[in-house]
């Protein structure tokens, strides 16, 4: 079975876990722009993340045959320096229009400031004249409102629920989501997301209709084999393939490919870096193919 | 007819959209600021598509006759509409590229890096190509090393030496880098016999096509430590190995050479490198089936 990860923070992983994800099936995922686990003070580091998360961290994937997309966006806890966020916004359309980039985000409320509502409304109307969806994240404190608002606001500014992702849900926020015709997506990270058993749950009560999952590997604790392995918890609990394929595939797909810019046979005949070049290599750095891991001592020569 | 007449009447043809066409034609001879350029660059990525060029006979004998380096057959429609606003845009200078590759993708980036040959006054671009080098995004690196005039025109002999020996260690097809024996020298060449002994010492390979950038500056000592590895090489090191003694001019080389009995096909360095990099893409496809 193929997975795909539509939320994952790869410049926090090492290539361990891409090994593993290649490993277990993953053959794409999306990077969110995101903050780096302390507060930027510069738009030179908004600039050159992005610039990494289009180019590099894409690069990097391929390398181990997983095809890279990222989301371009200011995220909520970074919303809350206006004068830095002002600067940031006359960035996003320059990379908001790259090849790699499936939507604006993650984008949202944190604390559901003024400045955050601010920054997430500007980013909406920019979404709308890029023609792009947009992953929403729904705050951890305060969530069940936090989320209701976010809807709000984006029937407010005539979003279409179809072209939006609401991402982070839970048990107390997935009915209102699902009813109100969003893409219902949830974060498999362990004690302050969802759990996998508790998904399963989730999926035997509401079906797969718009619903798929997402590890949110960052530089916490956190697995990125969430989406394998909370398939494979599915079938083993009796879950049909085919519901499972549209939580850990397909839906995920259907979702993003809105953009434009993913389709399946991005990585349906294997991920190359870029086809046209008809004399660059797909050569994996120092010269050694992905492996899997080793148990032993050695480290290969 | 210039280059970049020449590009844009291909690039115009080939655009089927006559709304994109018009952009295009428009935007090539009305930039006037670099906001408006940066915009309409990163367009490029939107509005174009990625294919190859249909081209008739006689508009590849056209090309391939004024301006042979250009290879056109190795750029799709968007890199040669890059090129093209890059070629017209009237303002270009140092600092609006650096600005542009600074938030360039991958794609655009091997655009840019194809292009700057081209530029009017190109030398002035140096330190942005020299600092492109630095990437370890391999089809970035290889936009700039491999089929590109640019290195060997413009890099300073260290900066080309810094090139080589990276193209050698993220193993690259050296024998697709324009000019590499004329820009042969000396420093160079001790500083890959280190490289090849640093390899040894490892138990690791060395390619076969590190001797093409010795050959010339064998000196007696380096000539007796090769001959001890030439048996422990498969046949494809002993080719290359061969050929560079071959072309030395060393007594001790002549000599050694005179007394072997085995007849030596003559080969070119563009085979070795070619058979080399042809026989590990073959590997590598063989491992990821």
């Amino acid at each position: 079975m193929k997975f795909i990860d539509p939320h994952i923070h790869m410049t926090s992983r090492t290539t361990n876990d891409y090994e593993a994800m290649s490993k277990a099936g993953i053959v794409a995922i999306i990077e969110p722009a995101f903050w780096l686990g302390q507060p930027r003070t510069e738009v030179g580091s908004f600039k050159d993340y992005f610039s990494s998360i289009v180019g590099w961290e894409a690069f990097r994937a391929s390398q181990f045959g997983i095809k890279h997309y990222c989301t371009i966006g200011l995220n909520s806890k970074e919303a809350n320096n206006e004068s830095l966020a002002e600067e940031v916004m006359e960035l996003l359309p320059l990379f908001a229009l790259k090849d790699n980039v499936v939507a604006i985000g993650e984008i949202g409320y944190d604390d559901q400031t003024a400045a955050e509502d601010k920054y997430f409304r500007v980013q909406i109307e920019l979404a709308k004249e890029l023609e792009l969806p947009i992953l929403v994240h729904t705050p951890h404190r305060d969530k069940k409102r936090g989320t209701l608002r976010s809807m709000d606001v984006l029937e407010e500014h005539g979003i279409d629920p179809s072209t939006v992702i609401i991402d982070h849900n839970n048990e107390e926020t997935v009915e209102s989501v699902l009813e109100r015709g969003y893409w219902t997506a949830f974060t498999i990270y362990p004690n302050t997301k969802m759990g996998s058993e508790r998904m399963v749950a989730v999926v035997e009560k509401y079906g797969s209709n718009k619903i798929f999952i997402d590890s949110s590997a960052d530089w916490g604790v956190s697995d990125p084999l969430s989406v394998p392995k909370t398939a494979q918890l599915m079938l083993d609990k009796g879950i049909t393939s085919e519901i499972v394929q549209a939580v850990c595939y397909q839906n995920a797909l259907e979702a993003y490919a809105q953009s434009g810019n993913m389709k399946e046979s991005d990585w349906s005949d294997g991920v190359h870096f870029d086809q046209s070049i008809l004399y660059g290599g797909n050569s994996v750095l120092r010269g050694q193919p992905p492996k899997k891991s080793d148990d032993s001592n050695i480290i290969e020569n | 007819m210039r280059l970049s007449e020449l590009i844009k009447e291909y690039c115009l043809n080939e655009l089927k959209d006559e709304k994109t066409k018009s952009w295009l034609d428009q935007k090539l001879h009305s930039i006037k600021t670099d906001q408006d350029f940066f915009i309409s660059f990163a367009l490029i990525n939107k509005k174009i598509p990625r294919g190859h060029l249909q081209l008739s006979l006689s508009q590849l004998q056209i090309i391939q006759l004024k301006y042979p380096e250009f290879n056109i057959e190795n750029w799709t429609l968007d890199q040669l509409c890059r090129f093209s606003l890059l070629m017209y845009y009237p303002l270009l200078s140092v600092e609006s590229l650096t600005k542009l590759i600074s938030v360039a993708d991958t794609r655009e980036q091997i655009s840019i890096f194809k292009s700057i040959p081209y530029l009017e006054n190109a030398s002035h671009f140096a330190p942005i190509v020299v600092n492109g080098i630095r990437t370890n995004i391999v089809d970035v690196f290889d936009a700039i090393t491999l089929k590109n005039p640019y290195p060997a025109s413009y890099f300073s002999q260290d900066e080309w030496n810094q090139m080589i020996l990276k193209a050698v260690f993220m193993e690259r097809p050296i024998y697709q880098i324009k000019d590499i024996d004329q820009r042969k020298n000396e420093k160079l060449a001790h500083i890959l016999f280190d490289y090849a002994r640093e390899r040894w010492a490892a138990s690791r390979r060395v390619t076969p096509e590190l001797w093409r950038m010795i050959s010339g500056y064998i000196t007696e000592k380096l000539f007796v430590e090769m001959i001890k590895k030439m048996a422990e090489g498969n046949a494809q090191d002993q080719k290359a190995m061969l050929k560079l003694i071959q072309e030395s001019n060393l007594d001790a080389a002549q000599q050694w050479l005179n007394s072997q009995s085995t007849q030596i096909e003559p080969i070119s360095w563009d085979q070795i490198g070619s058979d080399f990099w042809h026989n590990n893409q073959a590997l590598q496809n063989a491992s990821k089936a």
